[in-house]
């Protein structure tokens, strides 16, 4: 063998470890920490809708604070399981997921502080539905690497914000009427329910060995 | 001159080199990703894990999840001759590069 065999070796090898390396950026109990606390946070701001005199302020305010929660859960869990295989915490599969999921996390940052501003807060209505289409476009941007359970994910936050931004659209009246119950309703509907049925569906399960 | 029987001629084949390199990414592989992801006939992949198995790089697993499924996975050795032949590999391509000066 001559240096150029070896190298086409290696270059077969390093494409083939590439395309076959799966990073899970979202583990199962993260998803159950994000999906209960979206949904209780959801039901909880719509049952005291009336109690608040700045319902933007505090929907901002806790919605920021169920996405904190569950990103240091995330962190948590993605440690934890790393270091029970004897990997890094910042893998190489991890730094391919920061690298797809920042474009539209960004994006998402840009649209929220614009929309938040005192004199746009008409618009807030919108940010669930902006939050999961840009949500959706990052979860599927980890398409190569990331499991099918991801991408499945991200394709339901892409479609339910992309119809629920028409029926928004289509139907103004009766969204404007009472925004602030639909826009909670929204988040527990979506962030919410949508991790919880990832979770259940993505959930280790123990299989039973028969033959080593 | 490189010393060419330093390659382990049971990975060097360019079927097994590649069920090898999968492998080392994952715990585990069923005999249908495998399959899929290196787009070989059942018989020939079959072939190829049998030689890997006999020559003690990979271990066969059998498991009952919701029906039951085979899986492959490497074994201390094989991981071990996996990284050797790298190595033999990098070193014949450092061999053939033109001296630095």
């Amino acid at each position: 063998m001559n240096s150029n065999e070896a190298e086409e070796n290696l270059r077969v090898i390093r494409s083939l470890m590439e395309k076959a390396t799966i990073y899970r950026a979202i583990s199962a109990p993260t998803a159950l920490v994000g999906g209960l606390a979206a949904s209780v946070a959801g039901v909880a701001l719509v049952a005291t809708e009336n109690c608040y005199t700045s319902p933007n302020l505090v929907f901002m305010v806790v919605w920021m604070s169920v996405l904190a929660l569950t990103a240091a859960s995330n962190a948590f869990f993605l440690h934890r399981d790393a270091r029970r295989r004897g990997e890094q915490f910042i893998s190489p599969g991890m730094k391919m997921a920061l690298r797809a999921l920042l474009p539209s996390h960004f994006a998402a940052a840009v649209v929220t502080s614009l929309v938040f501003a005192p004199e746009r807060h008409g618009l807030c209505i919108l940010l669930p539905y902006a939050w999961c289409v840009l949500y959706g476009m990052g979860l599927l941007s980890m398409n190569h690497f990331a499991p099918r359970s991801i991408a499945r994910l991200g394709w339901a936050f892409l479609i339910a914000g992309l119809l629920m931004t028409v029926f928004v659209v289509l139907d103004v009246q009766m969204f404007s009427c009472r925004c602030e119950m639909l826009t909670n309703y929204t988040m527990a509907a979506t962030f919410g329910l949508f991790h919880l049925i990832y979770a259940a569906c993505t959930w280790p399960r123990g299989g039973r060995k028969v033959n080593g | 001159m490189f010393d060419l029987d330093k390659l382990d001629k049971t990975i060097h084949e360019r079927g097994r080199l590649g069920i090898m390199t999968l492998l080392v990414t994952r715990a585990s592989w069923s005999f249908q990703d495998l399959k899929a992801e290196l787009k070989m006939s059942d018989g020939n992949l079959v072939m190829h894990l049998r030689t890997l198995h006999e020559a003690g790089h990979v271990a066969i697993i059998k498991e009952v999840l919701d029906r039951p499924q085979t899986n492959y996975a490497l074994t201390t050795k094989g991981r071990q001759s996996f990284q050797d032949y790298l190595a033999v590999l990098e070193q014949i391509v450092a061999a053939g590069r033109p001296p630095t000066t």
